[in-house]
């Protein structure tokens, strides 16, 4: 083992999967054939793959403390074993679909065997170049995101890309941390039996922190200058990901979710230069071990992952217990004036004079770090002194998401026949969970790609002058003609439904918020942030003087197509009278428009209606 | 320090219970520099105990407002440069109008049942004109029970949330107002005069806040559903309207609401309500005079919600579609 580069080396442990049809996919039956054809048994890929399981099904097993890592990872890092568990039984019966079957979409093919089945030159002529993994991803990325990481139908949610990516970050992390304290662990490697239940004996006692951090800016936006504030989140979130790339789980516009270890406490580092500029963090810590009782406990949200081993709130010791809490920089109990015109939290001490105006502004030094921080400047904005314009972001809801994931199981295992569903589902939620950061990995994929579509829809509807980007999920446009702003509805609903359908159609839950706030251009960017932050419901509508509406996926689609009915067309003038009415009141608007329509169909949502009626008049 | 317990010793164990009504009102944010200018949606504790101590000319006084709606207004002024004599540019002040809220004071001396007060921005243009009217007087024992109902919300995974804003001191948050623990408090700071001209900024709890605290400061969220939301007094009467369960399977020609919409609106209440005695005495039909008292009881909700009168007609001529809006 000494001499060889172990990193990378786990992505590539289940790489029989992609040849292999079956459960032998350790490739130990062809062991003798690889040797022949040139393929060293002593690199640590191979390693990896012979001895990663330990299984009645296999002979091989770990038998060094480098693959009982890789053993250990992949434990972490597997999603359909924690289905199997409950649900092996009943799986046996449905057959197999070697493709993935993603659950707010539906299977991404159908195959029932591995998409690179029997092509052993392929394999051999891998194993020999890369024997420390370290092309593995990307040689065999296209045929990974399509492979389930278990092939049983029912057990296919996630592939064996982000199985691999996933099992990756944990065997470094164990490798990093708690290797050396492995290592001083007796066990005896001739035995099966011995390094088998140790396994487990190992994640009961290895600590880990889960750790979800939100990033919440304290100023008062008021100049275009201060919307750095969204840059530096970003810059800070960005950096922290690259330096600490296997701790992070999720990275959204603000929010991260890391697993932390003892002793490395790297989340007090984003939480430092969070403070720097006067920021505060939202943070919601679990302090458990990766296993309790054979449960594996990591999960998405920590409070839910607390709800389920009913772990209390933290009081001295931080271990086997959970923490939500606001995290400050240091407050004055009082403050003498000047005050910073800013953040209003701390006192001024620096001057702020404003090259066109004169204006002098107090600052505290925080706030005075945020206005100089950039050269890029959102050139656009500035320049927009009169108009319309439209700030519009989509965020993901990562509890949201959680709830999601699991009513979209129960819906595909009922798909399957699988009766009483709901009360298996339950169970595991109530030992595992269902959900495992892999398939979290699996979803921010897709929706990461639904951003980009999103965003290309943006500059499409819009002008390259008249579109700012302060991120890919947030923009502010500004609004030559008001009908764009249904077109763009219509853009994001359409999309909603083409890239997650089943996700839409659930109903109850909406993990993706799309939220477009309009207004003069003068109108203060924090009452806009205010609402877009905050979005509750799957999509959020607000226009200045003319009202706000909350609408769900249902709601949202039902009124786009009774919009464009027949029904509203042909009324259409009438309808314009609810648009007058609803200066005084928005209820009797919808009064008026139900007075017109002979008929409106379940989950119209009749303040959106009357919305989109307003701006394409 | 205990839960209420200066509010016990000093202030006798009461608050006063005031509900609060303003036709418009500007409560400042202090933001500089830009043209539009957002009223705070929040009646913080220096803004009404400042008041209060203006109007009553005593120091030792405590209150809070707990705003339940509002409508929101415009109002457009441009300041004038004193020396040039010339105006500056146009702001553009946002302005909370019907404005009903309640409001918690603790004092050592009695109140009176009505109050009449000036808050928040622009008093010298008329802003900020407030009635006060005493509901009732709240004892220590009920706020104590109400922080039980609050301790069972969280225990439930409830967050419950600060409506409004209170200096992080202890003897006003805890003792006076019996916040029993902050859970998760959100930070800001709150103007503490010291003179006409002095002051400092002290550290408070900012709305938003999770708190363990009577319910009367824990936000509804069926009253104002997301900030930035207003609800004018005419759509809190259509949704009572909507919601009142007597509506429900009454059926109205639109005759019948015709004629009473025109009755109300060309001679008002009084003449509205003879029309519909009248017809209640007249008919025998049990069926008719449910729905000819429901009628009435309507018409006494609208003419109580002060509503301009052709608002109300409007309301009277679309009565069956109101009610069906919420089923």
């Amino acid at each position: 083992m000494q001499g060889h580069d172990w990193s990378h080396v786990d992505e590539a442990h289940d790489i029989g999967k992609l040849f292999v049809k079956g459960v032998k996919h350790n490739l130990e039956d062809m062991l003798d054939e690889l040797k022949r054809q040139g393929v060293r048994e002593e690199s640590p890929v191979i390693q990896s793959i012979l001895k990663h399981h330990c299984t009645e099904d296999m002979q091989l097993y770990p038998d060094s403390y480098e693959t009982l890592l890789v053993h250990l990872a992949d434990i972490l890092a597997s999603q359909a074993s924690r289905i199997l568990r409950k649900l092996r039984e009943r799986l046996r019966k449905l057959g197999t679909n070697h493709c993935v079957y993603k659950l707010w979409k539906g299977p991404l093919c159908n195959r029932d065997t591995p998409p690179l089945h029997n092509r052993y030159d392929m394999l051999i002529n891998y194993l020999k170049r890369d024997p420390e993994g370290k092309r593995f991803l990307s040689i065999f990325r296209r045929h990974l995101l399509q492979r389930a990481e278990d092939a049983r139908r029912g057990a296919n949610i996630t592939s064996l890309y982000s199985h691999s990516i996933l099992s990756g970050k944990f065997f470094r992390l164990l490798y990093k941390y708690y290797f050396n304290e492995i290592r001083k662990m007796k066990i005896d490697f001739t035995s099966k039996e011995d390094v088998c239940s140790k396994a487990n004996d190992i994640l009961n006692k290895l600590s880990v922190t889960v750790t979800y951090l939100r990033i919440i800016p304290m100023q008062y936006i008021y100049r275009v200058k201060d919307l750095n504030v969204f840059e530096i989140i970003k810059d800070i979130l960005s950096t922290f990901e690259n330096n600490y790339r296997d701790h992070v789980l999720y990275r959204g516009f603000d929010d991260i979710l890391i697993i932390d270890l003892p002793g490395a406490n790297i989340h007090e580092e984003l939480i430092r230069n969070a403070h720097d500029y006067g920021f505060y963090v939202d943070m919601h810590a679990l302090y458990t071990t990766f296993q309790k009782d054979k449960n594996r406990v990591l999960g998405i949200e920590p409070r839910k992952i607390a709800k389920r081993f009913k772990m209390r709130e933290c009081r001295g010791v931080k271990r086997d217990c959970f923490e939500d809490l606001y995290r400050y920089p240091p407050l004055q109990e009082r403050i003498d004036p000047p005050i910073c015109v800013i953040c209003q939290l701390r006192p001024a001490t620096m001057t702020w004079v404003d090259e066109e105006s004169g204006l002098i502004e107090h600052l505290c030094e925080q706030c005075y770090r945020v206005r100089t921080y950039s050269p890029r400047r959102l050139y656009k904005l500035a320049e927009w002194s009169e108009g319309t314009v439209a700030w519009i972001r989509v965020s993901l809801d990562i509890e949201a998401l959680e709830d999601a994931l699991v009513k979209l199981y129960v819906r595909y295992l009922l798909e399957l026949g699988i009766k009483n569903a709901d009360e298996v589902v339950n169970d595991i939620e109530r030992e595992e969970g269902i959900v495992s950061p892999t398939l979290l990995q699996e979803f921010l994929w897709d929706y990461s790609e639904f951003v980009k579509a999103l965003g290309r829809e943006i500059s499409s509807l819009f002008q390259e002058d008249n579109v700012e980007m302060i991120d890919n999920s947030f923009y502010v446009v500004k609004i030559e003609r008001p009908s764009t702003i249904v077109s763009l509805i219509e853009s994001y609903n359409r999309l909603l439904w083409k890239r997650f359908p089943r996700l839409a159609a659930l109903g109850d839950v909406e993990p993706i918020r799309f939220g477009i706030s309009i207004s003069h251009v003068k109108y203060p960017f924090h009452e806009h942030w205010r609402l877009l932050s905050s979005m509750r419901r799957g999509f959020l509508l607000y226009a200045h003087r003319r009202g706000i509406v909350e609408a769900t996926y249902r709601e949202l689609n039902a009124t786009l197509r009774f919009y464009r009915s027949r029904e509203v067309a042909r009324r259409k003038r009438i309808l314009y009278r609810a648009i007058e009415i609803a200066e005084y009141s928005k209820l009797l608007a919808d009064a008026e428009l139900l007075k017109h329509l002979r008929y409106v169909p379940r989950d119209v949502n009749l303040q959106l209606l009357r919305m989109l009626l307003e701006f394409e008049r | 320090m205990r839960p209420l317990e200066i509010l016990e010793k000093k202030y006798r164990g009461q608050l006063y219970e005031y509900l609060l009504e303003s036709p418009a009102m500007i409560l400042g944010e202090r933001f500089k520099g830009g043209v539009f200018r957002p009223s705070s949606k929040v009646l913080r504790y220096s803004q009404i105990t400042g008041a209060l101590r203006a109007e009553l000319g005593i120091q030792d006084i405590h209150a809070v407002g707990v705003i339940e709606r509002f409508s929101i207004d415009f109002f457009i002024y441009s300041p004038q440069d004193k020396v040039a004599g010339r105006s500056k540019i146009p702001l553009m002040a946002e302005v909370l109008t019907d404005v009903r809220a309640r409001v918690y004071i603790a004092s050592t001396i009695d109140l009176p049942e009505e109050l009449f007060l000036r808050i928040g921005a622009l008093a010298t243009k008329g802003f900020g004109e407030s009635h006060l009217k005493l509901v009732r007087v709240i004892e220590v024992s009920e706020l104590k029970k109400s922080i039980e109902e609050t301790r069972r919300i969280l225990r439930e995974g409830g967050l419950p949330e600060l409506a409004t804003r209170l200096p992080l001191r202890e003897e006003v948050y805890r003792g006076v107002f019996g916040i029993s623990k902050i859970i998760k408090p959100i930070y800001c700071y709150m103007f503490y005069p010291t003179s006409p001209t002095t002051g400092y900024y002290e550290l408070s709890l900012k709305e938003g806040s999770i708190v363990l605290a009577p319910s009367i400061l824990i936000r509804k969220p069926e009253e104002i559903i997301h900030e930035g939301w207003e609800m004018s007094s005419i759509d809190s009467l259509v949704e009572r309207i909507a919601r009142d369960r007597r509506l429900r399977g009454i059926q109205f020609t639109s005759r019948e609401l015709n004629d009473l919409a025109e009755i109300y609106e060309r001679y008002g209440f009084t003449v509205a309500e003879i029309h519909l005695r009248r017809r209640i005495e007249r008919t025998r039909n049990e069926q008719e005079q449910y729905k000819l008292r429901t009628l009435l009881n309507i018409l006494n909700l609208i003419e109580n919600s002060r509503i301009p009168r052709q608002i109300g007609a409007y309301i009277i001529r679309n009565l069956d579609i109101i009610a069906r809006m919420r089923r």
